[in-house]
């Protein structure tokens, strides 16, 4: 997958499925509240702009909490 | 006739069936539905999505709900903000309200942090109305009531001329624009905001809802947080008609008769703090007189250990026929102007919206 960053790999995602990123990141493009990615298996640090490198051989996962009731 | 229930779980589609009603489908299931509403204009039903981690989203239905379409939610232009460094975000649609039959393809929808959304293409594409947003009271006199910001709930449109505009905002007030946009002006004189530090302030009041009778646009009423509040001469000047001492005071749903403009009804709720059934009874109250006396309707509605309140969108009226769903997820049904109600059921989740379509 194209994307050196988090972001990018959001952005290629979208492409792909147009209308995901909107699911992932809120309008500013800073992820939403309860989504979280996992790059290697650690959480991202910029959960802001979402500048989190990726490895091209990295996995990156991507988490939604569900709660409430 | 449909009913269109907007609930926590799910939205709802009942139709009439022999003397009751039947659930025709239910859409996005386990996914609150803040509003829905069907466009009179071309029949497109539209559906407003409060996903609880994805956000706010939009759909539109062409096949009456059988299959739904996406439509990308309205942003904020980049760098718009709140407040100094609070970007301002799309939290909560609040309403959509379909254009005039004069004006095909505009769209009205009312959001939360309190910006208002113009669509002229039938909701492809949406732009902010900068000229409200950018009213000098937002930042100083607009703020969350309910919500954690400013929410558009309410839009009316005069059917008498479709540049002139309507909005009820809480906490803010009501704006009236004549010129379909460009100016905007408060619409608040003779309103009571008892929870300000000047209770007649210009802006800052908190209508829960606007209504006008559609046959008589001048007249409008609201069902504010400090009473009840019509007007006779186009929003110019607002009078008290609640009830001191109540049950018809508080609340948040009020409708209005589209061709008397001396009858509507409210939902009345016991007090702003504690914001359930009066007396765990609940009632529907109607004025026949323009607000000087109400009667409470209380055949067929639960007269004791009722909690329920029925929120703004909540209530609907067409023809003789009322709707009130509440959020212990009752639903009832009056043929008969509110004189005596119907249950369709006393298990639908949290009832957030309920219109007639």
């Amino acid at each position: 997958m194209e994307g050196e960053t988090v972001a990018g790999v959001v952005r290629t995602l979208d492409r792909r499925y147009p209308g995901l990123a909107a699911y992932l990141v809120d309008d500013r493009g800073a992820l939403r509240k309860h989504v979280n990615i996992f790059v290697g298996g650690e959480l991202v640090v910029d959960r802001e702009r979402l500048t989190d490198p990726t490895g091209s051989e990295e996995e990156v996962f991507i988490l939604q909490a569900l709660s409430g009731g | 006739m449909q009913l269109l229930l907007s609930t926590r779980k799910g939205l709802i589609q009942l139709v009439p069936d022999g003397s009751g009603w039947r659930t025709l489908r239910v859409s996005f299931p386990g996914i609150p539905v803040s509003y829905a509403i069907r466009d009179p204009r071309d029949g497109r039903l539209w559906a407003c999505l409060d996903h609880g981690h994805w956000g706010q989203k939009l759909h539109r239905s062409v096949d009456d709900g059988v299959t739904w379409q996406e439509v990308k939610v309205p942003t904020y232009p980049e760098g718009t903000e709140v407040k100094p460094g609070v970007p301002a975000v799309t939290r909560y649609v609040w309403v959509l309200q379909p254009g005039p039959a004069d004006q095909p393809g505009r769209l009205y929808l009312g959001t939360e942090p309190g910006g208002l959304f113009r669509s002229d293409d039938g909701g492809d594409t949406w732009s902010l109305v900068t000229s409200l947003w950018n009213h000098p009271s937002r930042p100083t006199f607009w703020f969350g009531g309910g919500r954690d910001e400013a929410g558009v709930h309410s839009i009316v449109i005069d059917p008498r001329d479709s540049r002139k505009i309507q909005v009820g905002i809480s906490c803010a007030g009501v704006f009236e624009t004549c010129d379909e946009g460009a100016t905007w002006n408060p619409k608040n004189k003779g309103l009571k905001a008892s929870y300000l530090p000047d209770p007649n302030s210009e802006v800052g009041h908190d209508p829960h809802l606007l209504v006008a009778c559609s046959s008589h646009p001048d007249v409008l009423w609201q069902q504010n947080h400090c009473g009840i509040f019509r007007s006779t001469d186009g929003a110019s000047t607002w009078t008290d008609v609640g009830q001191p001492g109540g049950p018809a005071f508080f609340g948040f749903a009020i409708a209005a008769d589209p061709l008397d403009p001396a009858v509507a009804w409210v939902v009345p709720a016991a007090s702003d703090e504690q914001r359930v059934a009066p007396a765990g009874a609940m009632c529907v109250c109607r004025t026949c007189d323009g607000g000087a006396t109400w009667q409470a309707l209380r055949t067929g509605l639960p007269q004791q250990d009722a909690y329920d309140i029925v929120l703004r969108h909540a209530l609907d009226l067409c023809g003789d026929y009322l709707v009130i769903g509440s959020t212990t997820g009752n639903v009832f049904v009056s043929s008969n102007r509110g004189d005596a109600w119907t249950g369709l059921g006393h298990h639908f989740p949290p009832v957030y919206a309920a219109r007639f379509a």
